[in-house]
């Protein structure tokens, strides 16, 4: 677990509904305290944060690797985009999410199959092959080939400052409703299965749980919502093409997660926030290497997580506590 | 071609060209299979650290080094490379999950990819061959690079195989991964094992990178187009066997050459879709591979 993390968990441990509170108002009333531009930048970032979340469910509390939750992204966008005009943009995106849910299943049941490092390896495939399928001339009159598709969402607004504002309040609702509702989904009697079956598939089963259809279950929750958010997503820029959602965008939200704890929910919207500056800030630091920044970066995170506890206790020289069951 | 005997020597052409590439990506997988059977990882890095060992031949070449030297020193810095990595990156991370562990990988990838960019630019070289690009006599349906690429391939096939299955560093080797608390307490260095399991993964992962330079064009992105091929290929013969990802390596690379020129629309432009579907229907029929005995596991 994370720094981030434990930070998370103290907060949910103590139970301060008064910090919580103020995050949200907080939150809600964003767009007064800062307007312009920067409001896009968040509305983003959330969206990658309602991806993360669901990456959390399904890596987190499931165990079950995937490197391929930009091919949901991708997924939803398109299904949302082609779609919209004729049932209206948030039925598309209901129906992107359900498209997304059912390439999770199929993932999920490949996921029965392989394991792990394995699994991430193929989930990643996926991201690559859905990657350059828009682009195949006999789905071209449909995704619109090399030069994508264009949908203006019917919003109150008309000044693009004020539809900026709109996007960021639906964004904002519906990735409360999904943080909140996953919170409880693991809370549910499918969410102690579905850790069950993470910490020990073989007792589990014993115990009477039906592990396969939990894991497959949760790659399809998982991937429905992260098509939702790609969904929202599409809709908030106005214009996708098979280049919106790149493999590397797995990457950036396997790596979200892990850094900010791979079970804490509220945390991902840091993570989120990391997708969308963190590639920036690298830039300006150096513009050829901002890749080789952002690795190493990562390592050294990866390296003070995995030692944290050792270096706490080397500086204080006290008995550290030992992190309990992570995943595995 | 107007069927009759134009038609089986244009199959039998194909055949060969898919022997020649899958001899790479058995070769690359390979690698991947080394790195499981000492480490219990799949290296995400894999195919950059190949490419970065490529480019590295391709610069020794350049300022006048003679090829075989060339491929030689190359090995040997991918084998200390590897070795490196291991201890600077992963070992000091051996207290993390499996989560950490992938995501050190997926680092690892994008630092030597970047860095790769940096050093040689996206542009794409000619790499020279060991053989020469005509065909192998007149009328031959391969040519001599391609039939090198085989033989050079399945001699090191050979050789890893039998280091894994008869040496004694190849036991101590795949006892490291099967379980590394016993494996030390049999007074195996685990963590040597685990160094020299890195490094002759990367050293494989060169010479695959050599052999494939030639028949493709060699950029920063190389590897990264062959690695899914690669994975491919463990997953059909199975993750811990050496003999399945051989087998593996070579019948995607037949089924790849034969729909390239078969169904051209569909080779092309959803070359990965077919694969990932592949792979899926393997899956479902045989989990562990064509080549792996089941197992069981215990409570």
């Amino acid at each position: 677990m994370s720094v981030f993390g434990r930070l998370a968990g103290l907060v949910a441990a103590r139970g301060n509904a008064l910090l919580t509170a103020a995050v949200l108002v907080a939150a809600v009333a964003y767009p007064f305290l800062f307007p312009g531009y920067a409001i896009n930048s968040m509305t983003m970032a959330i969206c990658y944060g309602i991806g993360i979340v669901a990456l959390k469910l399904l890596t987190g509390y499931g165990g079950q690797f995937s490197l391929g939750h930009s091919a949901f992204f991708a997924l939803g966008s398109y299904v949302a985009f082609i779609l919209a005009p004729t049932i209206g943009f948030a039925a598309a995106v209901a129906v992107a999410g359900i498209a997304a849910a059912l390439l999770g299943a199929l993932l999920g049941l490949a996921g029965l199959r392989i394991k792990g490092h394995y699994l991430g390896l193929l989930t990643f495939m996926v991201a690559l092959a859905l990657f350059q399928m828009p682009k195949a001339s006999a789905l071209a009159p449909i995704t619109g080939g090399s030069s994508g598709l264009f949908y203006r969402a019917p919003l109150p607004a008309t000044t693009p400052a004020a539809r900026d504002v709109w996007w960021y309040w639906i964004v904002l609702a519906v990735a409360l409703a999904i943080t909140v509702g996953v919170h409880f989904l693991l809370r549910s009697r499918f969410g102690r299965a579905l850790q069950a079956s993470r910490d020990n598939a073989l007792a589990a089963g014993a115990l009477g749980v039906d592990t396969a259809l939990v894991d497959v279950s949760a790659f399809a929750v998982s991937g429905a919502f992260a098509g939702i958010a790609g969904g929202l997503l599409a809709g908030v820029i106005g214009y996708i093409s098979y280049d919106s959602f790149p493999y590397t965008l797995s990457i950036l939200l396997f790596v979200g997660m892990t850094v900010t704890g791979a079970r804490s929910l509220p945390a991902a919207y840091l993570g989120g926030a990391l997708i969308v500056f963190v590639p920036t800030w690298a830039h300006d630091i150096t513009s050829r290497l901002s890749w080789a920044v952002y690795g190493g970066a990562l390592l050294a995170l990866l390296y003070i997580q995995v030692n944290a506890p050792r270096l706490l206790q080397r500086l204080t020289g006290r008995e550290a506590t030992r992190p309990v069951g992570d995943v595995s | 071609m107007a069927g009759g005997w134009g038609s089986v020597v244009v199959l039998l052409q194909q055949v060969l060209t898919g022997l020649a590439t899958g001899a790479v990506y058995s070769l690359l997988a390979l690698a991947l299979v080394v790195i499981h059977q000492t480490t219990h990882h799949l290296n995400l890095a894999q195919g950059e650290m190949a490419t970065l060992s490529t480019l590295t031949a391709w610069q020794l070449l350049s300022w006048g080094v003679p090829y075989w030297a060339a491929f030689a020193v190359t090995l040997a810095l991918s084998f200390a490379g590897g070795a490196a990595i291991q201890r600077l990156v992963m070992h000091p991370l051996r207290g993390g999950n499996a989560l950490v562990q992938f995501a050190a990988m997926i680092a690892l990838f994008l630092l030597v990819n970047s860095v790769t960019n940096a050093i040689w630019g996206p542009n794409a070289r000619a790499f020279p061959s060991i053989l020469p690009a005509r065909p192998l006599f007149e009328g031959a349906p391969i040519s001599g690079q391609r039939v090198g690429i085989i033989l050079v391939g399945g001699a090191l096939v050979v050789v890893l195989y039998l280091f894994l299955r008869r040496s004694r560093l190849g036991l101590n080797l795949r006892a490291t991964a099967a379980n590394p608390v016993p494996a030390r307490l049999a007074g195996i260095a685990v963590d040597r094992m685990r160094m020299i399991g890195w490094g002759i993964a990367a050293t494989i992962g060169a010479a695959a990178g050599m052999l494939l330079a030639p028949i493709v064009t060699l950029d920063p992105q190389m590897m990264f187009n062959v690695l899914p091929f690669a994975f491919a290929a463990t997953i059909v013969g199975g993750v811990s066997s050496p003999l399945g990802a051989v087998v593996g390596g070579l019948v995607i690379g037949v089924v790849e050459a034969l729909v390239t020129i078969y169904a051209p629309a569909l080779g092309r432009e959803l070359k990965l879709s077919l694969l990932f579907v592949a792979i899926l229907a393997i899956l479902l029929v045989r989990p562990e591979g064509l080549f792996v005995r089941r197992t069981g596991a215990r409570l």
